[in-house]
């Protein structure tokens, strides 16, 4: 699945980072790699950007950039 | 080379990891902060209790610039060569902080890190193990407060004695390819290193010979197998980072918080609510109640202290221009001083809060109506105060078409400067009404300026849907200090130009009044310099209503600074406007929207060169003429256009507005690439 068919609080595990040029550079800067675990945070109030965090911070993403975000969903054992 | 002579230091890190307050802590009160709009660009430098010069840099994730802004950091590094950098990290981010180390550690310059907020990690439990992290990443690893000022000396010393720094670790076979592709670049380029690290992570800004592009490309090759190079690289060094962060860090870490204030501030009921209280807030403390008694104070107690001159000086045609051309004019403008520092305190509080970030986040949806990315809001919310530096803060925008088109549109936003006009103008013809005239007008500024940014996007600068990658920093309370020195430093700049340019300009305008082209005192205001000009330009003024020589003379003083289009129309006038109220209303569009003041143009020359500058200018006063005569037109009840045009007019601008902004059959190709970077 890709990261913007996410629910909110779910979590899952990178697989591969797909965006082009610049904003791929800027997502592999910022520790969006494969193997890193991401969860969905929440949708903006209007569907778009949405918040995901990771190694500890929170970052925000169009869901088109998302779209090309592989990910594998982790079981959640936290709720 | 390990002396105590004072050094040039670069201080950098992430964007938001107190930086500045470290800057600040570092330079006390013996910096030099150049920082007032349109003085310096964007780096400030200060010297330290040890003698050393401290540049403060913007904030990047990388070597690897995303816009201008982020560039200056790097062309500093590389051409500047400072004698050491401190590399500040946020202590509660750490592994991508090491992320940034890593590349720095290319260049070999003497290297600190600097590892920020541990008073933060202390309460939280968690325990880092400087020593360690100093060990494997073989550089002085300092803990320190910024804002508490903890260990700041030692910070100081251990920059100022560092040695170079040892390269990178990288795993074996990237390290083994990475000398091989050093050993090729060595003679071709200064920083053989970070050269090819960069060569490495796919970024192809070197200029190199072809065979040795040849051969590099076909090392890489082998190095990065069936995998991304680039991706390759990042792994590497996260890797890395994350391996050295969990030998480095104890105690419980990454606490899953979750935050309160981002399900109100963000939420999906309450988030557009909390924004446009937000706003309304910021626009109720400036232009409401608290600014405007703030303002009247001021005002009572400059009238009070001018009063004694007026008695004791003596007889003479330069007491005039003491007291009505310098004095006059100063009054007029420091009395918006109280207005002024509270918009750059609301603004100052919105930064530091960590809720701007936000902001930008909720507008990305409405803004791309429009087709520009979220974080343009932030320079058009700061046009608000002052253009200049808010023509400034389109640097941070990734893409050139969207710095250009905000560059081009934040003039056209009211800023504080024009209020003095429009609160003297609405003040003296509506003076019921002002409290809704104003807002009213400045509505009107932001949507000729949102209008034109639509129009710019579909028809100059079409290309590729703008980026949007932003990192949300956590919510902080502003500390009081921090807020302060930074809405000083902004009055400052204000206090400075009304002391110098704006006291000349009114000087050199009452001369202007009193004298004839022939230099001798005028006996009536009709033969006075400023007369003659006045009266040139009023003829174009006149369709507008107010084509009148005191309006056009005032107009153009605020070429200068639009603080003094009020201070003039007081000297000329006497007090006693001479507008119609159809008039006095066209007149205030006109004053809102015409060209953009000196300054402004001048930052716009220096981002986007002298061609755009003049055309913002044009462009502006043409809008601006257009809708005075509009809005005099609909004051006196006349039609502005045969009846099928308005309908005619409307269809050809939703026409425009429905075309898209990007071209349609793709999402960045070499085409669009090309032109974005032209």
């Amino acid at each position: 699945m890709t990261l913007n068919e996410m629910r909110a609080g779910q979590s899952g595990i990178i697989q591969e980072v797909g965006a082009d040029g610049a904003i791929r550079q800027r997502l592999l800067e910022l520790g969006v790699l494969p193997g890193t675990r991401v969860e969905l945070r929440m949708c903006a109030p209007l569907g778009d950007p949405l918040i995901v965090s990771l190694r500890g911070y929170e970052l925000s993403i169009r869901r088109k950039d998302a779209r090309r975000i592989t990910v594998r969903r982790e079981r959640s054992h936290e709720k | 080379m390990k002396n105590n002579a004072p050094r040039r230091l670069a201080l950098l890190g992430n964007p938001n990891v107190g930086k500045s307050t470290l800057f600040n802590a570092l330079t006390g009160s013996s910096q030099y902060v150049g920082n007032w709009p349109g003085v310096t660009v964007a780096r400030k430098s200060g010297r330290t209790s040890t003698g050393s010069e401290l540049v403060d840099l913007p904030g990047v994730y990388s070597l690897r610039p995303c816009s201008p802004e982020e560039a200056v950091t790097r062309r500093f590094l590389l051409e500047e060569l400072p004698d050491g950098i401190i590399q500040v990290a946020d202590g509660s981010n750490l592994e991508r902080s090491l992320y940034l180390t890593l590349q720095l550690m290319s260049l070999g310059l003497p290297l600190v890190l600097a590892v920020n907020l541990t008073d933060v990690l202390k309460k939280q439990g968690i325990r880092l193990d400087c020593a360690r992290l100093q060990e494997e990443l073989g550089l002085p690893v300092i803990p320190i407060s910024a804002r508490n000022g903890e260990n700041l000396d030692v910070l100081l010393n251990a920059a100022e004695q560092a040695g170079p720094c040892p390269p990178p670790p990288w795993e074996p076979d990237t390290a083994r390819t990475l000398r091989r592709l050093e050993a090729l670049l060595e003679e071709h380029c200064p920083f053989p290193t970070f050269q090819a690290e960069r060569l490495l992570e796919g970024d192809a800004a070197q200029q190199l010979p072809p065979e040795v592009r040849c051969r590099a490309e076909e090392l890489i090759r082998a190095w990065e197998g069936k995998g991304d190079r680039a991706v390759k690289a990042a792994e590497g060094r996260y890797r890395w980072s994350e391996a050295a962060v969990r030998r480095c860090l104890s105690g419980q870490q990454r606490r899953e918080r979750p935050s309160r204030l981002d399900r109100l501030l963000l939420g999906r009921w309450s988030a557009f609510p909390c924004l446009g209280l937000a706003l309304l807030l910021l626009c109720w403390v400036t232009f409401g109640p608290p600014g405007q008694t703030l303002s009247q104070w001021l005002g009572a107690l400059l009238s009070w202290l001018a009063a004694p001159l007026e008695r004791l000086l003596p007889e003479g045609w330069w007491k005039g221009l003491l007291l009505e051309g310098f004095l006059g004019g100063l009054e007029g403008v420091l009395a918006f001083l109280p207005q002024i520092s509270l918009l750059f305190l609301c603004l100052t509080l919105l930064e530091d809060s960590g809720y701007m970030a936000r902001a930008a986040l909720l507008m990305d949806r409405p803004l791309g109506l429009l087709g520009l990315p979220g974080k343009a809001f932030i320079p058009m919310l700061m046009g608000l105060g002052c253009t200049v530096p808010a023509v400034m803060a389109a640097r941070t925008l990734e893409r050139e078409q969207d710095r250009r088109v905000v560059a081009l549109t934040v003039p056209l936003i009211p800023c504080s400067a024009r209020l003095p006009v429009c609160a003297l103008v609405a003040g003296a013809y509506f003076p019921a009404r002002a409290g809704v005239v104003i807002p009213a007008l400045c509505l009107l500024g932001v949507s000729a300026a949102l209008l034109s940014g639509a129009l710019l996007r579909r028809t100059l600068f079409r290309g590729q849907e703008a980026p949007f990658v932003l990192e949300l920093p956590a919510y902080r309370l502003p500390g009081a200090g921090a807020v302060l020195r930074h809405v000083w430093e902004k009055c400052r700049g204000f206090l400075v130009k009304a002391g110098t340019v704006i006291v000349a300009m009114n000087g050199a305008i009452w001369l202007c009044r009193s004298l004839t082209p022939a230099l001798r005192p005028a006996a009536d205001p009709g033969g006075s310099i400023l007369a003659r000009i006045g009266g040139q330009l009023a003829l174009l003024l006149e369709p507008l209503g107010f084509g009148d020589p005191t309006a056009a003379a005032a107009l153009l003083s605020g070429l200068a600074a639009k603080e003094a289009v009020a201070g003039t129309l007081t000297i000329l006038t006497g007090g006693v406007l001479p507008f119609t109220p159809a008039a006095a209303l066209s007149f205030l569009v006109f004053a809102l929207l015409y060209t953009p003041c000196v300054s402004t143009l001048a930052v716009l020359r220096r981002e986007m060169g002298l061609r755009w500058a003049l055309g913002s200018a044009v462009l502006s006063t043409a809008a601006a003429w257009g809708s005075a005569w509009a809005a005099y037109r609909l004051a006196l009840g006349v039609p502005i256009a045969p009846r099928w045009l308005l309908p005619a007019a409307a269809l050809l601008l939703a026409a425009l507005l429905l075309k898209p902004s990007r071209c349609r059959h793709c999402s960045g190709c070499s085409a669009c690439q090309g032109r974005a970077g032209e």
